[in-house]
């Protein structure tokens, strides 16, 4: 009896104009999609690997000597899977600058290329799914049962001994099938589109575990929109009111809550641009610095000059004494005299050594002074970083978790995750810039010591030869691998089926309530 | 006859006063009034935000380099400026997210433009933006098409067509009376929260809506926007009249506006992608460099040839021959016959890379606007390309704005050279080296390095650009208003 229920409601749905529409939007959109985003792909892997080697023939090894703020570049590579959900990718960073303070630069070279395709947004798998499917879903199901309603073929089939549990099962899945029969075929076409690109092969272990995770959700999220479907129909009595709740539930849920949580969250807990952030960072950097120059200032260079006056006032002595004693002896004094003279050398000799017990007995303070300058800017920024991070972090839960009110942003989460492109990635893109940056440090800046002395800073580079040629190390970029990714968007993977059972929960709920006159 | 005139709009009267009724007591309209108020202004807040905050980060790099950088000039200096946000783009953020906001000029002419880029807030990008224009595309040309789907096959099947059909009204009066009643029943909600978003907007501080930068474009894109909206209403009409009951009309409607709203727009520059590959401007970039290389690299040989030359007809000893200053007298005179010959050489390169890149970017621009000329006139199938093509324009934020950025860095490159790379000359010397002169009393400590005034295209530019959206638009309206008119005409009311 259930099959005979599915089978009518496969038949039905087969033969009615909106199975024709869904099928030509699905057999366009996805696999141009996947076409246009794999030569999208194949660009950006193009540009990466040309600028990867001409920075390498360019600048991979920064002329001699070494200055110690010679800065190396790192750049992150285009991830395979951002064919499918293109996600953050292109407002992401692509180039990282280390630099000897520590704190590295992040820049995007930006040519806008297409500005057309700018303007009106990508059509990647992501998409596709969000947009023509979710809504293909709703439309094939939402007077699945006000309509037989309506046509009084409700009845004839409550009159029959069949549990209304099972008719409304039967509605679920025939609707369910008949979706995928066209969502299926041009996901098919569309791989084969993608495993045609030089660049990308299927069949790579990078690439295909992700890529069944992806489908499972993906038809995790189909479903849980067909049974949304079958609940806005069973909330309303006539097919009229249902396509008004359908407009209101689909605009609410896949433009309105994905969109508005993060506006909502930045209203309810505000936080600074990380512009004006790292505007701040340098602020706090400036003041330190000033700080210490003022205690240098105060403590160790008014100490400093006053010894070192009263030792040149010393050698204008010692030295008005000699030319006297020489005018004395009847010999003419110049300055050619005074600089060939022994007597003039051994004086200079002697104060010059004097010179150097000053400098000998305050630049170690000087250096500790500066060290401990560094420390402190170190443990300062750290601390305002942190705090910044805690506050960004705050926020940014108040919008996932808001969004998540709706399956659409779950499913966007997953998908994009998973694709490299997702939420997590700009974090993940400074843990590796950081990575990068630390790499430098231990093989380069950490060897390289400044010095402040009479002439301001001082270099002095240890363990290795400033003239020798020095080739830094690629950024070794990492993505999250599928168990990490998994593992951040387990809670959403868990709304998905929870929003499937919850949806055919509500509809049964109605169902069985239902007034089928 | 004048009697006849006054019962005729008092009849159209009636039918649109019906039609405003109907549409207002229905739960369309509810649903559609609630979603404009809390998209519209909730948008307009939000992009007013994230306004101030792109101003203030302006602000603070562009203060902070021209404190630092603003005056006095070293052989090195690569001036940089900064591209301040448009206040339009509240309205529609169109390309800005993804426009370079810095531009580095160099000595050689190739400025580089970069994009400081720290994602702050990850999920909005990932879902994007609910600016105004994204609130009129897909909000509120939806709610039209909702108003409209089933008011010639609603009520056929419910048989209140035949009566009004029965009196003695043209059908043509009826469709009119249902556009404008339709249209009057959207605009209640859409201009109540518009006004609600422009007194969100006039209450910060860093925007007025009185000032002319302001206003003018305010209105043209109120303007535009009311057109927009009487071509979907007038499409939704049409879809009514081509179906014959209310679920073929709401397959037909979310069938058309999809296509209209999400297909069309987005795939036409996939398509022209397509017909007419370009490679992307990385690879052009990497193409003009190498270029300048060659050039430069084929100028450094001639210069070493003609040097060796120079210090070999006066046998001068080869130890002079790898400095700038040379010790012997032989060697001086080598060196001024070198540097006389050499000035023309120079010049000639000069002029050789400055024809080759620039016949390079032109084949660049050439093809490239091909290709974005198809994309655009592909996309202009669809009204709602048209309309987001207008109204990003007027926001400084259109299709044209890349362009305009370049212009702008061009300008200032322009401006720069004349007032620092010229100044310096530099002397090169063999294995790469060189050295900087400073003629004619150019004091390099006080020299002020040119400020950037970047301009966004004016109204006048503005229009100029979007006229042919703006005619294409007003056809829409008429060409949809006339096909509703033909199949009304022809339409069996039974």
């Amino acid at each position: 009896m259930f099959r005979t229920l599915v089978g009518k409601e496969i038949a039905e749905t087969m033969l009615g104009l909106r199975f024709a529409i869904a099928t030509l939007l699905c057999m366009v959109l996805i696999p141009l999609g996947m076409y246009v985003s794999r030569k999208d792909y194949e660009h950006r892997l193009a540009s990466y690997q040309g600028e990867l080697q001409t920075y390498k023939e360019r600048f991979g090894t920064p002329p001699t000597p070494l200055t110690g703020g010679e800065e190396a570049q790192g750049f992150r590579p285009p991830s395979v899977l951002s064919i499918f959900a293109s996600g953050l990718d292109p407002f992401m960073p692509d180039k990282v600058f280390t630099s000897q303070s520590g704190l590295f630069r992040t820049v995007k070279e930006s040519g806008i290329d297409n500005p057309q395709s700018l303007l009106f947004g990508k059509v990647d798998f992501l998409f596709n799914v969000m947009f023509i499917i979710s809504l293909a879903a709703l439309i094939f199901t939402f007077n699945s049962i006000s309509g037989e309603r309506e046509k009084g073929t409700l009845r004839l089939m409550i009159a029959h001994s069949i549990p209304r549990s099972r008719i409304l099962l039967s509605k679920i899945v025939g609707k369910y099938i008949v979706l995928l029969v066209p969502f299926m075929i041009s996901v098919f076409i569309a791989l084969l589109v993608l495993d045609a690109s030089p660049v990308v092969s299927i069949g790579s272990p990078e690439v295909w575990p992700p890529l069944l995770v992806i489908l499972m959700v993906t038809l995790l999220f189909i479903f849980s929109m067909v049974s949304l479907g079958v609940c806005i129909s069973t909330f309303t009595s006539h097919s009229m009111g249902s396509i008004v709740l359908l407009f209101f539930v689909w605009a609410m849920f896949i433009i309105g809550v994905p969109r508005m949580s993060p506006m909502i969250a930045e209203s309810i807990y505000p936080v600074e641009s990380g512009s004006v952030f790292s505007f701040r960072k340098r602020m706090v950097r400036d003041d330190i610095e000033k700080q210490f120059e003022q205690v240098k200032k105060e403590t160790i260079d008014s100490k400093w000059d006053k010894e070192r006056d009263i030792v040149q006032e010393m050698q204008l002595k010692a030295s008005n004494e000699l030319a006297n004693r020489m005018k004395a002896l009847g010999r003419e004094v110049s300055f050619e005299v005074v600089k060939e003279d022994p007597d003039f050398r051994k004086l200079r000799k002697k104060f010059n050594q004097k010179y150097q017990e000053l400098r000998d007995k305050y630049e170690p303070q000087v250096e500790h002074l500066f060290n401990q300058c560094q420390r402190r800017i170190a443990s300062e920024l750290n601390r305002i970083e942190q705090d910044y991070r805690n506050r960004r972090n705050i926020q940014f839960s108040i919008a996932t978790n808001l969004a998540r009110i709706s399956p659409v942003s779950c499913y966007a989460y997953i998908v994009s995750g998973l694709s490299g492109t997702g939420v997590a990635e700009p974090d993940n893109f400074v843990r590796n810039a950081r990575m990068f940056q630390e790499d430098i440090n231990q093989i380069f800046y950490d060897k390289v010591f400044h010095l402040f002395g009479q002439q301001g800073r001082q270099r002095r580079a240890e363990g290795f030869n400033v003239s020798d040629s020095l080739s830094f190390p690629d950024m070794r970029y990492r993505f999250l691998n599928l168990t990490e990714a998994v593992q951040m968007h387990w809670p959403d993977i868990l709304l998905l089926c929870l929003f499937d059972v919850l949806f055919c929960t509500l509809a049964l709920m109605r169902f069985n309530r239902y007034d089928v006159r | 006859m004048i009697l006849r005139c006054i019962q005729e709009s008092l009849m159209l009267k009636t039918l649109i006063k019906k039609e405003i009724t109907a549409a207002i007591f229905d739960l369309r309209f509810v649903i559609a009034t609630l979603l404009c108020i809390v998209l519209i202004p909730l948008g307009m807040y939000v992009g007013r935000k994230d306004y101030e905050h792109r101003l203030a980060a302006y602000q603070i790099k562009h203060q902070e380099y021209r404190q630092r950088h603003g005056k006095g000039v070293e052989p090195y200096t690569e001036a940089q400026a900064f591209r301040p946000p448009s206040v339009m783009s509240i309205f529609a953020s169109g390309v800005d997210p993804f426009m370079p906001d810095k531009f580095t000029t160099a000595r050689s002419g190739l400025f580089r433009t970069t994009k400081e880029s720290i994602i702050d807030n990850p999920s909005s990008l990932l879902f994007g933006k609910v600016d105004f224009i994204f609130s009129v595309v897909f909000i509120v040309s939806l709610a039209a098409l909702i108003f409209t789907f089933n008011s010639f096959s609603g009520e056929r099947e419910r048989g209140t067509l035949r009566l009004i059909i029965a009196n003695s009204v043209p059908r043509s009066r009826i469709l009119l009376a249902k556009v404008v009643g339709n249209y009057v029943a959207l605009s209640i909600p859409f201009i109540i929260s518009i006004l609600v978003a422009l007194l969100i907007l006039d209450a910060s501080p860093d925007v007025s809506i009185i000032s002319s930068s302001v206003w003018l474009s305010l209105l043209v894109i109120m303007g535009v926007t009311f057109l927009f909206m009487l071509c979907m209403v007038s499409l939704g009409l049409c879809i009514s009249a081509f179906t014959r009951n209310s679920m073929d009309s709401i397959v037909l409607a979310f069938f058309v506006w999809a296509i209209l709203a999400i297909c069309i727009p987005k795939v036409s520059p996939m398509v022209a992608d397509v017909l007419y590959p370009v490679e992307g401007a990385n690879v052009f970039d990497t193409n003009k460099r190498l270029i300048a290389d060659d050039i430069d690299y084929e100028l450094v040989e001639e210069m070493e040839e003609l040097r060796e030359k120079c210090f070999e007809e006066f046998g001068a000893p080869e130890s002079d021959m790898n400095t700038s200053h040379p010790r012997t007298e032989l060697g001086l005179k080598a060196n001024a016959m070198y540097e006389q010959e050499f000035a023309p050489i120079a010049e000639r390169y000069q002029k050789r890379l400055a024809a080759a890149l620039r016949r390079l970017e032109q084949d660049y621009s050439r093809r490239t606007n091909v290709r974005s000329s198809i994309a655009m006139n592909l996309s202009r199938i669809s009204p709602v390309s048209s309309y987001t093509y207008i109204v990003s324009e007027l926001s400084g934020t259109g299709v044209t704005e890349p362009d305009n950025f370049t212009q702008n860095a061009q300008r200032y490159q322009d401006q720069v050279k004349q007032a620092v790379y010229d100044k310096i000359v530099v002397k090169r010397l063999r294995g790469g080296g060189g050295r900087y002169e400073y003629p004619n009393g150019f004091d390099p400590g006080d020299a002020p390095v040119p400020e950037m005034t970047y301009t966004y295209p004016n109204l006048a530019q503005a229009l100029q650009a979007g006229r042919l959206d703006i005619v294409l638009l007003g056809l829409f309206a008429v060409l949809f208003f006339a096909l509703t008119f033909m199949m009304l005409n022809k339409y069996d009311v039974r």
